[in-house]
This record gives structure tokens, sequence and C-alpha cells, in this order.
């Protein structure tokens, strides 16, 4: 087959992307593997591991999102009060739970970051740091807008709390990704 | 990877109005799909891949209930699932380096998959509720830990959208990698 120099048949396209194609998809199933790893290391480690050593560290992450809520609430004017977990405005009371600390968004932007080759370890360990705050920073947003909605207008609780919030921490754990890659760009501008 | 700014908030108003668009839809399809999700339990529980006993039932504007002899009761909550329906239409519609026949094109097999991970999840939780070893609850527990990070849209846009963008990385990478290797 002749093809000149500069110019790309559509054989000659169709070649390539054969010969390609099994590289593309290892490095993809690649990625997928890395992420699972990365999901699962972190799980075991904050799920299983520390609270076999007594340290329970999503139990602590609960307390410290509610009593951060209930800080910013009272910064706000609310006169919230704190029971452990549980967060009570002018009688109506929201409880931080394991389903509603952010891990869950977290552990995707972990798993994300781990699955892009070629990144250096300490730049995947600063964005997952940076990322935890940042998924923090509207999760408390989120408790916040919530414990208001269940004193002031609990007709919205549901809705916000199962359809409008998530899609809020969705695009900030997005935006998180985004920004990350970005900053990989200015750290190895390769 | 070169992302800016205003594609970004490109991308999010995208997925924020669509998200929004298909809500709205999803409370006249929302019947439609619990039914379907309740059938195949069904048909799961007649096959004995759960319990035979579970029953599903469909309850409008609340979800799926499921219950039985000696079973635990689940509730299937009707938001959660709408919700995950409309980011996975929402993102694969704010795809923005394909056109819009071409998102579109992909929204029907997106919508299989998140149908087929809601029910492979209800099926999962029966018997991890009814039947699950400590493995299987620890694994079952990591699942709702990342459900909760909308893993299942995440997990389908990845699964529809990643052949297409590696095509299209195949397709255009492979000339000129030839070409450079003339010179």
């Amino acid at each position: 087959m002749e093809v000149a120099r500069g110019e790309a048949s559509p054989e000659f396209s169709m070649l390539s992307s054969l010969t390609r194609w099994p590289a593309l998809t290892h490095s993809a199933v690649l990625g997928a593997v890395r992420a699972g790893g990365v999901i699962a290391a972190i799980y075991a480690f904050l799920y299983v591991f520390l609270p076999a050593t007594g340290i329970e560290p999503i139990a602590r992450l609960n307390l410290a999102l509610a009593s951060l809520s209930a800080m910013l609430m009272n910064t706000l004017g609310l006169e919230v009060t704190q029971s452990g977990t549980l967060l009570t405005l002018r009688g109506a009371s929201v409880v931080v739970t394991d389903e509603c600390n952010g891990m869950g968004a977290w552990l995707l932007i972990a798993g994300a970051m781990g699955a892009v080759s070629g990144a250096a370890w300490q730049l995947r360990i600063l964005g997952m740091a940076a990322s935890a705050l940042a998924v923090t920073a509207v999760n408390i947003t989120r408790i916040v807008t919530l414990c208001y909605l269940q004193a002031e207008r609990p007709m919205w609780f549901a809705p916000v709390h199962e359809q409008i919030a998530p899609l809020f921490v969705v695009l900030a754990a997005a935006a998180c990704f985004a920004v990350w890659l970005r900053g990989l760009e200015y750290a190895d501008p390769r | 990877m070169r992302i800016r700014a205003s594609t970004l908030l490109k991308w999010a108003a995208t997925v924020a109005a669509v998200y929004v668009v298909v809500l709205g839809l999803w409370r006249v399809f929302e019947p439609f799909y619990m039914h379907a999700l309740g059938a195949f339990v069904s048909i799961a529980s007649a096959a004995r891949l759960v319990p035979a006993s579970a029953e599903a039932v469909a309850v409008a504007g609340r979800g799926l209930a499921i219950a039985g002899a000696g079973l635990e009761p689940i509730a299937v909550p009707q938001r959660i699932i709408g919700a995950d329906v409309a980011l996975a239409v929402a993102l694969i519609s704010a795809t923005l380096w394909l056109r819009w026949p071409q998102r579109a094109r992909h929204l029907p097999s997106a919508l299989v998959l998140v149908f087929t991970a809601h029910l492979a999840t209800v099926l999962a939780q029966i018997w991890v509720v009814n039947a699950g070893s400590s493995g299987a609850w620890a694994a079952w527990n990591l699942w709702t830990t990342l459900y909760q990070g909308k893993v299942v849209p995440l997990a389908v846009w990845c699964a529809v959208m990643g052949p297409v963008l590696l095509r299209s990385r195949a397709w255009t990478a492979g000339p000129q990698q030839l070409d450079a290797s003339w010179r």
C-alpha cells in the first residue's frame, strides 16, 4: 500500500487504529483496575483496619461535620443545638450519618486520581487531600441547608436531600478532578 | 489534557440543566420504571436467584417495597433511583466533545445499564440482608458508600463514553504517529 507522505488514507487510519486499539483498551482496563485498587485500599484502611484498632475515623468525621455545621449555623444567627451528630433547629432535627458524610464522592475522586497514569504519587496524595477539604466544605454547606429546610420548609427536605444536593456534590467532585488535572500540567508540562 | 474554566462551567451548566429537566420528566416515567424493576425482581424470585417468597410492590410516588415471609423488608426510594437516571442522562448529554445526535444515540444503552445496575443492587441487597456472610456485608457496605457518591451514573457514563473516546483517539492519533515514524 502506497501512501503519500503527510496524507492519511482511510485504509491507513483503520490499520493504525486496529494496531493501537489493544494498547488503548489495555490502558483503560489498567486505569480501572488502579482506580478500584485505590478505592478498595482506602476503604479497607478507613472502614476495616482503623476501626479494628479502636480508632473510628468515620464516626469522628461525622461528629466533626456536625460540629462544623453547628458552628457555621450559630455564626449565621441560626440557634442550633448539637448533641453528638444530631443537630436541632427550632424543634426540627437532622442526623449526620455515614450516608451523608461525602465519603462516597471523595472515594470516587481518589479512585479517579489513582487511575491517571504518569502522575507522581505526591501529587495524587496532595490532590486527594485538597479534594477531601473541598468535598467537606460542600458537604457542610449541604448539611446547613438541609437543617434549615427541615426547620423552615420540611416539604423541601427530601427532594433537596436525595435529588438536588447530590448534583452539587458530583459537580464539585468533577471540578476537583479537573483542577487537579490542570495542576498536573503545571507540575509536569510534558 | 487542558480543561478551561469556561469549558468546565459550560459542562456543569449543561449537566445541571438536563438533570433538572429529566427529574421533571421522571415523575411521568417513575411508575413504569418501578413496575419494570418490580417485575424483574419477581422473575428473579421465581428463578430462585433470591428467596422465592420475595415480593416486590411498586408504591406510587414512593418507590419499590420488597417483602416476603421470613425476609427483612427492603424499601427502594424512587427519588434516589430518579436522581441516578437523571444524572446518567445529564452526563451523557453534557459530553461536549460529541455532537448532539451522537450523544442521543448513546442514551438508550446508558439507560439500560442504569436499570441493570439498579436491578443488580436490589437483588444484591435482598441476598445480603437475608443471607450475607461478613465478606458479603463488607462488599455491600463499600458499594453503598460508593452509591451515595453516585457511582452508578458515573460508571455508566465511563462504560458508554469510554469506548467512544478510545475509538476517536485511535482514529485521530494513528496517522500522525505513523507519519512521524517516516521522518
